[in-house]
């Protein structure tokens, strides 16, 4: 076997590989384009074998074997044409021309009698030529519009029918000028081998190929990303993101759909303003959400005829769908649609699948920067409140002073007056009361801004809760504590009589006046137990829950017998918890309720102590003063 | 002991019913509505015991305290007033004792007494 024929052989081989692999894809999704690539291979193989399968059979020298080359050779060129049509429509004009001229061509082959005249001969080599120059130069145009890896097939393929009018013009040469065949015989070969490297790798291209062409938008995707992120509203990168997928993959326009777990389903604002909901699993956009896969379609009517009417409507024919998912997280989904199948469709659902890749980062991201931006303004927003409460606050304590000291000095010299005493004592009380209402809401305050602290000492809790009772003023009477043994440990004293007046407060409040309020203190499993039970009215089921919460009130206080910020319980469970403990509640309604606080005894609180040891010091010479305040 | 208790608050009507108070009590009042006012006040007459607003117009408390510091007088000074921050100005300007704002006359008798010997 000469090196020639061993190269015929190849080409034979090479030829019936690309025609087999298009035949398949032919059979798994069936287009247009896809057509027109089998047939394009399929008769460049037939033109190759017909000869060898003819002579194999012993008529190699039947006329038909003559007119099927020509009509083959002639039919190239044409469906070249309507490849590159498939891809971008050409002008009818001209695909009426090249068709009618086809039927002329082929016309001359099949009617003239053969042995063709040279002349005759001359006729498909100018045919081929011209129009397969032509369908060459529609391929590099419409390559110009495409990116990445559509973009070297493309230009693979019209490098190969450019080869292919080369060997035909050669052919025509050595027709018309026999002299010169040796030389064109080697010309024909390297662009016989250049034409089927050309069409193998335009038709396809090894995997190893594909990536390095893909490189360079994958790093224009990532090189990009940064911006993206930084649009201004999710609006704006979704529209970004659009773009890009159109561009990327020539498609007519691109669609992207976010998943609303509230709604549990994908919100699609479409370019109109419209907004369209959809489920999971539905069009073809829901099926690449709900299988997480990348789905195409070059004809969607056929293959979600639940929909086929709205598809048509829309002119949609060819889809790819890729979902939209960052770190597991399902965002949403990223389609490109056009009306016509996809040229390259594997192309199309891999360049869908990276631009549906960076969308997911880049929404991610996106949300995630407006998320610490909301999370900044919101505690701006809450430091501000916070300022704002402590100014008024301390506005509040100065005129206050004035208030109640001058409503002292009037109880002194007018309490006795029957006239006034009545004024002098509301006037007194209500200033107390105020002054009391500050002093919590600043506790509040302070806490939130991390300025309270905590001042421990060696006491017995038992002693402690007994001298808070005896302050409770009106109603001690009504007031028993049930303490077996002292409870010793480290507490901070006006916190902790914060916390019993309050709870017990509370309790006389909300209970008839001839009802007992129990105070029980014990000591187990390290803990210091105080639990303060009423015989009143109760809390309902629905403020159990809440009642700790800052300014929260029962729905059944009637608050022009009981004022009140609501901060009372919201402190008393601030101080347990400030002591290593925490504070729980049992009530029913008309019945009765049960505050139980817990208290840390000393490991806890010596623990927090012992990062401060200037506080004992600092407190013993300013101690006096302030601390009798509360 | 005829000292007295200096009174030094910019709001008149503090100024006015701690004196009152006091006075009430039997005890001397001089009262300034300032620092600078304070130092003339003390160089006249020295007081017992000073009340010390922070916050004021003119000279405040800190700038009195390092007036009073610089012409070496020592003086107990309490701090009076209704700022979350009153203990750390207390130990900042070296005053004996806080007496936080609103306070009624059971606290200010107080503190007079402990401090005003």
């Amino acid at each position: 076997m000469t090196a020639q024929e061993l190269l015929g052989v190849l080409s034979q081989v090479v030829y019936l590989g690309l025609f087999v692999v298009a035949a398949i894809r032919l059979v798994r999704s069936p287009s247009l384009a896809a057509i027109d690539t089998c047939l394009f291979l399929g008769v460049i193989t037939a033109v190759l074998l017909a000869r060898d399968v003819a002579g194999l059979l012993g008529l190699q020298d039947h006329p038909a074997l003559g007119v099927l080359t020509w009509v083959g050779v002639c039919a190239l060129p044409l469906i070249l044409l309507r490849l590159a049509d498939d891809f971008r429509p050409q002008p009818s004009g001209i695909m009426i021309g090249a068709w009618g001229l086809f039927v002329v061509v082929a016309a001359i082959g099949v009617l003239v009698p053969q042995p063709w005249p040279g002349p005759v001969r001359v006729v498909p080599v100018v045919w081929v030529v011209a129009l397969g120059s032509y369908a060459s130069w529609a391929f590099v145009n419409e390559s110009r519009t495409t990116y990445g890896v559509t973009r070297r097939r493309m230009q693979a393929v019209a490098l190969g029918s450019l080869l292919l009018a080369t060997v035909l013009l050669l052919v025509g040469v050595s027709i018309v000028l026999p002299a010169t065949q040796p030389a064109v015989s080697i010309l024909n070969q390297a662009a016989g081998m250049g034409l089927m490297l050309a069409y193998f790798l335009g038709f396809a291209p090894p995997g190893f190929l594909r990536r390095a062409w893909q490189e360079p938008i994958l790093r224009r995707l990532v090189a990009e990303t940064p911006e993206l992120i930084r649009a201004p509203t999710l609006d704006e990168v979704l529209r970004r993101v659009r773009e890009r997928a159109r561009e990327l993959t020539g498609a007519d326009d691109a669609l992207i759909g976010l998943w609303d777990a509230a709604r549990g389903s994908l919100v699609y604002h479409l370019p109109s303003g419209g907004v369209h909901h959809l489920q999971p699993g539905e069009w073809i956009g829901g099926r690449a959400f709900l299988t997480q896969r990348v789905v195409y379609t070059g004809n969607a009517e056929a293959d979600a005829p639940e929909h086929a009417a709205e598809y048509r409507e829309a002119g949609i024919r060819a889809i790819a769908a890729a979902p939209i998912t960052a770190d597991g997280r399902r965002l949403g989904v990223l389609a490109v649609y056009a009306a016509r199948p996809f040229l390259f469709t594997d192309d199309v659902a891999g360049m869908t699948a990276l631009v549906a890749e960076q969308a997911a980062t880049v929404i991610r991201s996106h949300a995630l920067g407006r998320e610490a931006a909301e999370v900044r303004a919101l505690a701006e927003a809450t430091r501000l409140k916070q300022d704002f409460l402590s100014v008024v606050a301390h506005d509040v304590r100065t005129p206050l002073t004035t208030i109640l000291i001058n409503a002292e000095l009037l109880d002194r010299s007018l309490g006795d007056h029957p006239q006034h005493a009545r004024r002098i004592a509301s006037l007194r009380a209500e200033a107390t009361r105020l002054k009391l209402l500050v002093e919590e809401y600043l506790q509040v305050v302070q806490t939130a801004e991390g300025e309270r602290e905590l001042r421990l000492e060696p006491l017995d809790l038992r002693q402690l809760v007994g001298e808070a009772i005896d302050g409770v003023g009106p109603g001690r009477d009504r007031v028993q504590l049930i303490a077996a043994e002292p409870v010793p440990g480290l507490y901070d004293r006006a916190r902790v009589f914060q916390l019993v007046q309050n709870l017990v407060g509370n309790a006389l409040k909300y209970s008839e006046a001839d009802t007992p309020v129990e105070v029980r203190l014990w000591a187990a499993d390290g803990l210091a137990h105080l639990s303060v039970t009423d015989h009143g009215i109760g809390i309902g089921e629905e403020d159990l829950r809440m009642v700790f919460e800052r300014f929260h009130r029962g729905a059944n206080i009637d608050d022009r017998r009981h004022g009140g910020l609501g901060l009372g319980l919201y402190i008393s469970r601030l101080v347990a918890r400030e002591h290593g403990g925490d504070i729980t509640v049992t009530s029913q309604l008309g019945a009765g309720t049960t505050f139980t606080a817990t208290l840390a005894r000393g490991q806890h609180a010596m623990d927090a102590a012992a990062g401060d040891p200037t506080r004992t010091a600092g407190e013993s010479t300013l101690e006096p003063a302030s601390g009798s305040s509360g | 002991m005829n000292h007295p208790i200096l009174v030094v608050d910019d709001d008149p009507a503090i100024r006015d019913a701690v004196r009152d108070v006091l006075e009430m009590e039997g005890l001397p009042v001089e009262t300034a509505a300032d620092g600078s006012e304070a130092l003339v006040k003390i160089t006249a007459r020295a007081p017992r015991l000073v009340l010390l607003d922070m916050r004021m117009p003119g000279l405040d408390g800190w700038g009195f305290a390092r007036e009073l510091r610089a012409a070496g007088i020592e003086l107990p000074v309490v701090v009076m007033t209704a700022a979350a921050d009153a203990r750390r100005w207390a130990e900042e300007i070296g005053a004996v004792a806080v007496m936080a704002k609103p306070f009624g006359v059971g606290e200010l008798m107080d503190v007079v007494r402990t401090y005003g010997r």
